[in-house]
């Protein structure tokens, strides 16, 4: 999952240029697609950054692939009660570290997260 | 629809130089001149079109503002084809539905390239952020939650059999395992595992509800999908998901967390409570919601945008079409997978 250090020295250099020098210039037409474009380098930097892929939390508990587990869970052939949701759950918060911290920070300060 | 920027290339003057006659007969007018056209901000699957012209005699004489709506250079499979939206569009109108007004349906492909549908144009705007952080909402989202619940009331009053709707399917048994069934094979036809939306589906195939309806499903009635003019509900927009369902899954869908646009505290589409949208609902629709079963639809909401998010993100990872916006809502589906975990423990562990 980690990227080589060059790679994410690219990457996070490339991501300081494009979020100091060329964003601030863009016009008004523009900044919706400017806007994207940075949300895009901000999911690739937490990847590269990433110590492990998000299905290692998955693997670790003996559940196998996300994959797996998904054909497992269609077969019903998996114990689907509170520990599983517990397990999911850190699954898709690893998931949520890469794509969207924010909104997993604004999830967890509204109090609607992990009373486990 | 202010947004629109005038476009006058003269691509596009030349893909809709036959629109101004074809409109002219379709209206009995001796003479429609197109005198403004812009294509319309958004529309993913469909492009809209603002359309301003003036008729010479027929039917409306005089200055109108409509949209004109065709398809994009790629659409999904569950979007229904635009002659199919119009037939739709004219049976929620009828009803008393707050949707825009159809005016006239070309399905001659080579006019402007696709079939197309001309509609009376809404006013204001359906910007969803612009609504949710408009500094008067306070004053107004009550207001605008009641007519919502009124205007949806009067969809779900239309029940099939409706001749002009003959071809949207009438789910045979339980609309919500027909849709359980619908979204599994969804998922089989996207690359990689997605236990969190299997998990879903198991406990939603588990705590089905008893079956309600069918009736006419708007289906994907949002913040985002209707205007606001003033404070007021002034259009109901982008019909082509109607279906015939149970009707809190429209319900589910307008109060789920990720049609809130993070303003979460007001849980119809970010713009009120509940309770102004069910008074209005109730009223017309002479029933009483169960608030109980709502989470219930809001785990089916949730599932179902991750479902179309990953087939968004799939059109631009297959290569079929690759634009940035795709790209980036194919990496949302881990928001309302957490949205769905924590409805579900909400109901299956009740803080007391």
């Amino acid at each position: 999952m980690k990227a080589s250090r060059t790679a994410r020295g690219l990457l996070e250099a490339a991501c300081a240029e494009y979020t100091n020098e060329i964003l601030p210039q863009l016009p008004p037409s523009q900044r919706y697609a400017g806007a994207m474009l940075r949300r895009a380098l901000d999911v690739l930097l937490a990847e590269a950054a990433a110590a492990e892929p998000p299905e290692a939390v998955l693997e670790r508990e003996g559940l196998g692939t996300a994959t797996e587990l998904a054909a497992a869970l269609r077969r019903r052939d998996v114990d689907d009660g509170p520990a599983l949701r517990r397990i999911l759950r850190s699954h898709v918060e690893r998931k949520l570290e890469i794509s969207n911290p924010r909104f997993l920070e604004e999830t967890r300060a509204a109090g609607a997260i992990s009373r486990a | 629809m202010s947004e629109a920027a005038t476009n006058t290339s003269d691509a596009v003057a030349g893909r809709f130089a036959a629109l101004g006659p074809w409109l002219a007969e379709a209206l009995g007018a001796q003479r429609v001149e197109i005198t403004g056209m812009s294509k319309l901000a958004g529309g993913a699957i469909q492009e809209n079109w603002s359309l301003d012209a003036i008729c010479e005699g027929g039917s409306r004489p005089g200055p109108q503002a409509w949209v004109l709506r065709t398809d994009a250079p790629s659409t999904i499979a569950t979007s229904l084809p635009r002659a199919e939206e119009y037939a739709i569009l004219k049976v929620a109108h009828a009803a008393g539905v707050a949707a825009p007004e159809p005016i006239a349906l070309c399905e001659e492909e080579s006019l402007i390239g696709g079939a197309f549908y001309v509609m009376a144009r809404g006013k204001g705007t359906a910007h969803a952020r612009k609504i949710v952080r408009d500094p008067a909402l306070p004053q107004f989202g009550a207001a605008l939650a009641e007519e919502l619940g009124e205007t949806l009331a009067r969809l779900h009053a239309v029940t099939p059999p409706v001749a002009d709707l003959a071809f949207l399917p009438v789910p045979e048994g339980s609309p919500v395992l027909h849709r359980i069934a619908q979204y599994r094979a969804d998922l089989d036809a996207l690359p990689g595992g997605h236990p969190v939306l299997e998990y879903a589906l198991n406990w939603l195939e588990d705590n089905a509800p008893p079956p309600q309806g069918p009736v006419l499903c708007h289906t994907d009635f949002r913040t985002g999908n209707y205007m606001v003019d003033g404070g007021h509900l002034s259009a109901v927009l982008d019909w082509e998901f109607a279906s015939w369902n149970d009707p809190d899954e429209d319900i589910g869908w307008l109060t789920a967390r990720c049609w809130r646009f993070g303003n979460d505290g007001c849980e119809v589409g970010g713009v009120a409570g509940l309770d102004p949208f069910l008074a209005g609902y109730e009223r017309v629709a002479g029933r009483k919601v169960a608030r109980a079963i709502l989470p219930y639809w809001q785990v089916m909401a949730e599932l179902r945008w991750a479902i179309i998010a990953l087939q968004q993100g799939e059109r631009c990872n297959s290569g079929t079409e690759i634009t940035l916006e795709l790209a980036l809502t194919g990496v949302m589906p881990p928001e309302m997978e957490l949205n769905i975990l924590n409805l579900i423990d909400m109901i299956e562990e009740p803080q007391p």
